[in-house]
């Protein structure tokens, strides 16, 4: 079960711990380049296929705790890279995925972009042979409009297109969980230190609770993102039916966690100056990324009322 | 509504209307906090809009708070930029108009109604919050009036305003909610810093500001001295019980119209159910002001389920969004980094729900 106190969790809280979560306009975040020295992009992906080894359940916590700092990096995208090329490519810069051209994260610092169409079959193509309008995502990390222009290279051996997004949509999982835990204890430590009516915020019965509530909701979806990674670990059937669960209740906890988190910062809180927003937009903008938590919960309701309800029973208790 | 209402209606869409096709304003969510236009102020003024409640000795027009809500409402509707305008008009008008002396009245209140005078509000304190009360700042005894020394923090539009309201303790008192006193006071005194604060999405609206040895004269206070608290808590009526409370995000909900599939008929349905009602609260509000009330409980009721209200309507447009990005400068995205300060400003959701609760247990 991933939790916060998990070892390698405390290893990549170190390495985080005290850098400033603000970055330079237009180029990546300088922490970046340790991140990738450190070998997590490849975690997840067996050493004989020229990964670095540990389990999907490490990268799906080095993800979270990257989340948690307030960081923005291109972690996820260039991990699920890794594991659909193995060694391949494996000194180019910076190679992204996505499953559509209209927002592609990082394209404009990518020096490839894999591209794994619903449709289409699946390609790479170099930097040169797109052309790039940037945009942003509410946490202002690039989402870029791609369009092919030049020469691309066809991927015939990659993973399905549902595959890619469901890598894709478990790590965006642990990104929101990582993300609403970093909110937990920006909120945690403001209502113990910041003082009204003579006492500190958290005496207060109706903070308290809703911190309470934050917490749980942080509990729940570490459990659903834990079943989901253990589904692609050990059931690849079971694995998109998990992930669509994990995905909808991360994306229920980011709406309530930023919420909460929010309310109980005060005007504190929506401050550029204030850490908080660093957490809380990447909550607002992730939650319907990788597949929009409508799409996901529609996925599942479809396949409930088609199969009913042995079919659901089965895959509850599988 | 009345057939004079209609007409004040249809003027103000039509004023908007003109604006806009001019290019001279573009529609946003959250407009009254945010988009700061002299010149529309001006403009509302000209046409008796500013202070129109007022009794016209003091530049005002004598209409109810009806009409006004006519107004603000089509206002707000058209995303239309208002905040230079919209502390004075609202709130610090009524206040002084309520408790001020007859000097302070004609000194304050036809500025505001020409959009000459643009009001802040110093009421918070980095100390003093939801606890209100606490507030530090101190107002001394001078000859020929009042010496003011302290901090507000939050301060809407403190670096454009010519004027600010301000809550100070003229008294050290053991029981906090005495002993506190309200002024006007000129931004240009002596002594009176701004300093910016940015907000999450990088625009500047709020301040801190601070008071040095700033002398205030004597008829700069309003009502009496000592019954600040008495006389804020009814100020925080006009603040919290007006449609801005309800429509910060009703930009968003008009394009949602636009968008929205099936899918979220009975979504919409909802939000449509509750705005109708929220509607009618805004109404008992104005009827309640038109009676002479100061109607605290009508009003923090409404902000309370307001907010919550502005809110909800973001959470149904980002699912009418099919690609799941938001871009953060269309309306939705501004709406939604905007949205924390909704149930915190002007007092928070907790604490509306507390001075209700306790108005419950008295009973
Ligand atoms: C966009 C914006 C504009 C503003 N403009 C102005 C302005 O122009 N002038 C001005 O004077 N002020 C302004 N404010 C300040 C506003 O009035 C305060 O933020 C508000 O009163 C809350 O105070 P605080 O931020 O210090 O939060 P705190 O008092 O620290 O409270 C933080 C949270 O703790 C909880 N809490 C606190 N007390 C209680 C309680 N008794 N019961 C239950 N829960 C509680 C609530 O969740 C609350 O949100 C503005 C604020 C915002 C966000």
């Amino acid at each position: 079960m991933s939790t916060e106190n998990s070892l390698i969790t405390r290893v990549a809280a170190d390495v985080l711990s005290g850098v400033d979560p603000e970055a330079p306009a237009d180029a990546l975040h300088p922490v970046w380049p340790t991140l990738v020295e450190l070998g997590w992009p490849q975690v997840g992906v067996p050493e004989e296929r020229g990964g670095a080894g540990g389990s999907l359940h490490d990268l799906v916590e080095l993800v979270a705790a990257t989340a948690a700092s307030g960081v923005s990096v291109p972690l996820l995208e260039v991990a699920v890279s890794r594991w659909v090329l193995g060694a391949e490519l494996a000194d180019a810069p910076l190679v992204v995925t996505t499953t559509g051209l209209e927002a592609v994260p990082w394209a404009r610092h990518a020096s490839h972009v894999l591209v794994r169409p619903e449709r289409e079959p699946a390609f790479l193509a170099e930097r040169g042979a797109l052309e790039v309008v940037p945009g942003e995502n509410l946490a202002g990390e690039p989402r870029d409009a791609v369009r092919v222009t030049g020469a691309t290279t066809a991927l015939p051996d990659a993973p399905s297109h549902e595959e890619v997004l469901a890598r894709a949509a478990l790590l965006k999982a642990a990104a929101l969980l990582g993300a609403a835990r970093g909110a937990y204890r920006h909120t945690r430590e403001h209502v113990t230190q910041r003082e009204q009516f003579g006492r500190p915020l958290v005496a207060l019965k109706p903070v308290a609770s809703s911190l309470a509530e934050m917490r749980v909701h942080l509990v729940a979806t570490e459990a659903a993102v834990a079943r989901a990674a253990r589904g692609h670990e050990e059931d690849p059937d079971r694995a998109l039916a998990a992930t669509a669960a994990a995905k909808v209740t991360a994306a229920r906890t980011a709406t309530s966690v930023a919420r909460a988190a929010h309310q109980l910062h005060g005007a504190m809180g929506v401050t550029r100056e204030h850490p908080l927003h660093h957490v809380t937009r990447k909550l607002w903008a992730w939650r319907d990324e990788s597949g929009t938590e409508r799409s996901w919960s529609a996925r599942l309701g479809r396949a409930a009322l088609t199969g009913g309800e042995a079919a659901l029973w089965d895959h509850l208790t599988a | 509504m009345n057939s004079s209402l209609d007409g004040l209606r249809r003027e103000v869409r039509e004023l908007c209307r003109a604006w806009r096709e001019a290019g001279r304003y573009r529609p946003r969510p959250d407009a009254w906090l945010r988009s700061f236009d002299l010149a529309f102020s001006k403009e509302l003024a000209e046409r008796g809009w500013l202070g129109m409640t007022w009794p016209r000795s003091v530049g005002g027009g004598e209409r109810s708070n009806l009409a006004r809500l006519v107004l603000t409402e089509e206002l707000l509707r058209a995303g239309a930029p208002v905040a230079a305008h919209w502390i004075g008009d609202r709130q610090i008008g009524p206040a002084v108009l309520r408790y001020g002396s007859e000097r302070l009245q004609q000194e304050v209140l036809p500025g505001i109604a020409a959009a000459e005078h643009v009001f802040c509000l110093g009421m918070s304190e980095p100390d003093a919050g939801s606890d209100l009360a606490a507030v530090r700042t101190t107002a001394t005894r001078v000859p020929g009036g009042w010496r003011i020394d302290g901090r507000k923090i939050w301060t809407s539009h403190a670096h454009r305003a010519t004027h600010a309201y301000l809550l100070a303790r003229s008294e050290k008192s053991e029981v906090k909610h005495a002993g506190l006193t309200e002024f006007v006071l000129d931004m240009d005194s002596p002594g009176v810093s701004v300093s910016p604060i940015v907000d999450m999405a990088g625009s500047h609206h709020f301040n801190e500001v601070v008071f040095e040895n700033v002398f205030v004269p004597e008829h700069r206070v309003i009502g009496t001295v000592g019954d600040g608290w008495k006389q804020v808590t009814e100020q925080l009526s006009y603040e919290r019980g007006g449609p801005e409370r309800v429509l910060s995000t009703y930009p968003v909900l008009a394009e949602l119209l636009e968008v929205a599939d099936d899918g979220l008929l009975e979504e919409v349905g909802e939000l449509v159910a509750r705005l109708g009602t929220l509607r009618a609260l805004c109404v008992r509000v104005a009827e309640a002001m038109d009676a002479g009330e100061a109607p605290v409980q009508a009003a923090a009721t409404l902000k309370y389920l307001g907010t919550a209200f502005e809110r909800d309507v973001l959470e149904c447009a980002r699912r009418a969004t099919g690609s799941g990005v938001v871009d953060p400068g269309s309306a939705l995205g501004e709406a939604i980094l905007a949205s924390p300060g909704f149930g915190i400003r002007g007092g928070s959701s907790e604490v509306l729900l507390s001075i209700l609760a306790k108005q419950e247990a008295r009973r």
